[in-house]
């Protein structure tokens, strides 16, 4: 899993955005449909788009109704059923039922150790991972946003200053950093004789993210608006003595669109992979709080024994990456017509 | 020695094995855990294992060992070169191990039947006091030789205890300098060392043979101290201090032919050792080689392997862990390569006595911690014996009691009782790793069960140790361990739970102070009998847990490691590491 900001490989046929304001004809497009409901329809028809929607929609609901799940299915992330009802591990620490301890009660097995139900541990997790990069994207897409677009649009010395603080940001050695200050802002924020909350560490792992996260979108999206500025719908709405607010949210922004969504949706789940490499560094989200990382941790630890343990996250999370990607390619396909195969 | 937390960073593989084989077999039949001993039983703790030899189980040579053979080359794998070489300086088990082959002292350990002995090395038998334990006469073996043919003397071994007098010569055991001057760690004060010129008057060899010791006050325990390598020969000619470091000379069956520091070092045979003289070395193997670097589990991999060369390798302290410990043992062939046995570290959970000031609230975290949950985290039975002890097993005079009789797994119930109602406030610090932050998990549930409120605190790895030993720690309960230098309760008790001795960065971690129990170890340290004192620190720590519950004891630990199968003779020593002294290769 590649730890380099996610945002910083834009798409790069975003750049060849249908440069034509909403009102532009599109090559041969039926009359009154809007350009979004042509894109939905596009993407209707992008078989693999849609497979890959429906999978990313079962992981949402998944995360999003782990609690609900876990109820039904009668069992917790936190309970450490193998230590508490005996046969159920070994005296290594290893289920004794094969298969990593898969059976009726406990569908995708032990966790080894402390013996943990391995479903309800995956679906929390999916929802730990999914909060955090839904968290990171809103974030950096809102800054990356509004310093690419502010940067682009004004010029001049604002653009110069813009582009080396995010040459700054592209070039910082952000893996590193992230290793070397969480441990920092968790002793500056947690007395020796307090617990840290997980949502207070979720957070931080969100804002240092966050801090790094934001310079690649900004980039992109300057670029972008450097080449919307002089093109003759902009030059018509100056020249007709528009405000700049109005230019940069009436001219620029429905155009930005594209590329906005196309990076968003294939950051999640390179920030989702990134939270998982933190956590399984050690400076992401720690026990008791069920992790993708930790889990992927433990699986490399014990796959002499159990590789099954490994398996689930992995195979998880591979799916959840590629489903995600493919779903990202789809957006993309949709909304950019010109890039359509 | 204290004892780092076991931190094995895995190495992440690919995160997709999919090209490995299909899904894992599971751990087996559910009889293995029902009963506590299964495949993964441990070697039976003995008791009253140690016992003091006398002149005849002092005479060299070692008894020869049925099927073993002179020559060929062994090799030893370990994770890092040797810190220190310096007898005066070697502290930590494994460079303990290595000076077996390469200096020789005034007692040594023999291993007899499952029994440790202590017998004369360079001297004839375990030393003899006239005044009850205050002057101690060793006297020499003949035909002692160094590598050069030149003969081991007893003002060598003056020269020897007067040199870790020295400032430079840092790192090494205390013992016999705390005891000669009496002034515990300011020894230096009264003597501090050889090189400007002064010796020793405490230290007298009135004749080639005859080594005396003229302690401030009676210790029995003084044998076992000149086991430790402070008493090794070093003459004075070839005193090269700071670089005697790196290359000793040696008294021992071996010297050092070439060493490149970090990567590699090669032993061979000191022609001039006499295995007539010695009780305990074989020296079978013509050559010993050491290769450093790699990560302990590739070392037990490569052993596994067993590729060329490494058909003859061993490892001093490279133990199997958790992750592999069960395919291990239960491969038949792989297990009859392994070395099994107790070591002297001991591990405890220590309360924080000044912060957990009231009794019952002690009482009621040792009723309820988990014990077996959380060794089952750290590899099961592999890992180590439950514990219920201040003292191990491998201790003289060591007494099996259980100060509050709950089962290993922890009884809530009966620590809700003790409680009677409160629910204080416990924090829990460990190291942040991730077997630490799961153990965390485990004592978080249990202790939270038995009605306490736990406050689960990660401290960094690197500066743990740092963390729990200051005195203003803001934590009530951490692990931390403890291996005895010699199997005796003075080696245990005043170095953990010694009030006197609590201060920055020292090992009383429990902040423990009595003024009682302080007097009541004065007055056995002093006992000139030692099998009679071990009863005394036997019923000093049924005491110490009885009244006052200051730790949780955890386990005894084992030691388990690999060795290739080219190699026979392969044990663990008293040390807790694989002893090279009887290996030969097959």
């Amino acid at each position: 899993m590649s730890l380099s900001s996610p945002t910083a490989e834009a798409p790069s046929s975003a750049s060849a955005t249908d440069g034509s304001p909403a009102a532009a004809p599109a090559p041969g497009p039926p009359a009154g449909l809007t350009p979004m409901r042509l894109a939905w329809r596009r993407f209707r028809r992008d078989k693999a788009g849609v497979a890959a929607g429906s999978v990313v929609l079962l992981f949402f609901v998944a995360g999003l109704g782990a609690p609900l799940f876990a109820k039904l299915y009668g069992k917790d992330p936190y309970t450490t059923y193998g230590q508490n009802e005996p046969g159920l591990l070994n005296d290594y620490g290893y289920p004794i039922a094969p298969n990593g301890g898969i059976s009726g009660e406990y569908w995708l097995g032990i966790e080894p150790g402390l013996g943990r139900d391995v479903l309800t541990q995956l679906l929390y997790g999916i929802r730990t991972s999914l909060l955090i990069s839904l968290a990171v994207v809103a974030i950096v897409t809102v800054l990356g946003v509004v310093v690419g677009v502010t940067a682009g649009y004004l010029g001049g010395r604002t653009d110069y200053l813009a582009g080396r603080v995010i040459d700054v940001m592209l070039s910082f050695p952000s893996t590193l950093f992230f290793i070397a200050f969480t441990p920092v802002v968790t002793s500056l924020l947690t007395s020796p004789g307090e617990e840290m909350s997980p949502l207070l560490r979720g957070s931080i792992l969100v804002m240092v993210l966050s801090a790094f996260g934001w310079a690649g979108v900004a980039r992109l999206l300057r670029g972008q608006v450097l080449s919307l500025r002089s093109r003759e719908f902009v030059e018509a709405a100056r020249a007709s003595g528009s405000p700049p607010h109005r230019i940069i949210f009436h001219e620029l922004l429905p155009n930005l669109w594209t590329p906005i969504l196309v990076t968003a949706s294939l950051a999640v789940p390179a920030y989702v992979t990134t939270e998982a490499a933190l956590s399984y560094l050690g400076v992401g989200m720690v026990e008791p709080t069920p992790d993708w990382g930790r889990m992927l941790l433990k699986g490399a630890e014990v796959y002499q024994t159990d590789i099954t343990y490994m398996f689930v996250p992995g195979i998880s999370m591979l799916i959840f990456v590629v489903a995600f990607n493919l779903l990202g390619d789809s957006i993309r396909d949709a909304l950019d017509p010109k890039t359509d195969r | 020695m204290t004892l780092r937390p076991g931190q094995r960073l895995a190495v992440m593989g690919a995160v997709l094995a999919i090209g490995a084989t299909a899904c894992s077999s599971g751990g087996g039949s559910t009889d293995n855990a029902a009963k506590p001993g299964g495949s993964a039983a441990p070697p039976a703790a003995k008791t009253a294992a140690v016992r003091i030899g006398d002149a005849s189980d002092s005479t060299g040579p070692a008894a020869a060992i049925p099927e073993a053979k002179t020559g060929g080359t062994a090799l030893v794998l370990e994770r890092a070169d040797f810190n220190h070489l310096d007898p005066a300086r070697v502290y930590v088990s494994h460079e303990q191990t290595v000076l077996l082959l390469l200096s020789r002292q005034l007692t040594t350990f023999k291993q007899v039947d499952g029994q440790t002995v202590l017998v004369g090395d360079l001297a004839k038998d375990t030393g003899s006091s006239p005044d009850g334990g205050k002057t101690w006469k060793f006297t020499l073996k003949d035909n002692l030789k160094y590598e050069d043919g030149s003969a081991i003397k007893a003002a060598d071994i003056k020269y020897g205890v007067e040199r870790s007098f020295a400032k430079e010569i840092t790192g090494g055991p205390t013992w016999i300098q705390e005891w000669l001057t009496g002034k515990g760690a300011d020894f230096r004060t009264v003597y501090d060392g050889p090189y400007n010129g002064k010796s020793y008057d405490a230290i007298e060899a009135p004749d080639e043979k005859t080594v005396v010791f003229k302690l401030a006050e009676p210790r029995a325990d003084f044998p076992f101290a000149v086991a430790m390598h402070t008493s090794s020969p070093v003459p004075r000619e070839k005193d090269t201090k700071l670089d005697f470091d790196k290359k000793p000379f040696s008294s021992g069956p071996y010297k050092i032919s070439s060493r490149d520091i970090d990567k590699g070092m090669v032993l061979s045979r000191n022609e001039h050792w006499n295995p007539a003289t010695d009780a305990v070395r074989h020296a079978y193997p013509d050559q010993w080689k050491f290769e450093f670097g790699a990560q302990n589990q590739q070392i037990n991999e490569r052993i596994i392997a067993a590729n060329g060369e490494d058909k003859n390798a061993m490892t001093f302290r490279t133990a199997v862990g958790r992750e592999s410990a069960q395919k291990v043992l239960e491969t038949p062939d792989l297990k009859a390569r392994t070395a099994d046995a107790f070591t002297p570290f001991a591990e405890y959970f220590d309360i924080n006595n000044r912060r957990v000031t009231d009794l019952k609230t002690r009482q009621a975290i040792v009723a309820a911690f988990p014990k077996q949950q959380v060794r089952q985290i750290l590899g099961g039975p592999a890992y180590g014996e439950l514990s219920t002890t201040l003292i191990s097993p491998t201790v003289l005079g060591y007494e099996k009691y259980d100060s509050v009789g709950v089962p290993p797994t922890g009884d809530p119930e009966k620590a809700k009782q003790i409680l009677a109602g409160a629910t204080p406030t416990i924090v829990f610090a460990f190291p942040q790793t991730p077997v630490w932050e799961q153990i965390g998990v485990a004592v978080n549930e249990a202790l939270t069960k038995a009605g306490f409120k736990v406050v689960a605190k990660p401290i960094n790895d690197k500066s743990y140790y740092t963390e729990i030993g200051r005195t203003a720690n803001e934590y009530d309960l951490y692990w931390s361990g403890w291996g005895a230098d010699w199997p005796s309760g003075i080696a245990v008790l005043p170095a953990k739970l010694d009030g006197r001795k609590i201060q920055d960065d020292g090992t009383n971690y429990a902040l423990y102070d009595n003024k009682a129990v302080s007097a009541e170890m004065d007055k056995i340290a002093l006992v000139s009998d030692v099998v009679e004192a071990g009863k005394q620190w036997a019923a000093l720590d049924k005491k110490i847990m009885t009244e006052d519950s200051p730790v949780v004891p955890f386990v005894y630990r084992r030691q388990l490691t690999l060795y290739g199968p080219g190699l026979g003779g392969v044990k663990v020593g008293f040390i807790g590491s694989t002893y090279p002294t009887d290996v030969w290769v097959k």
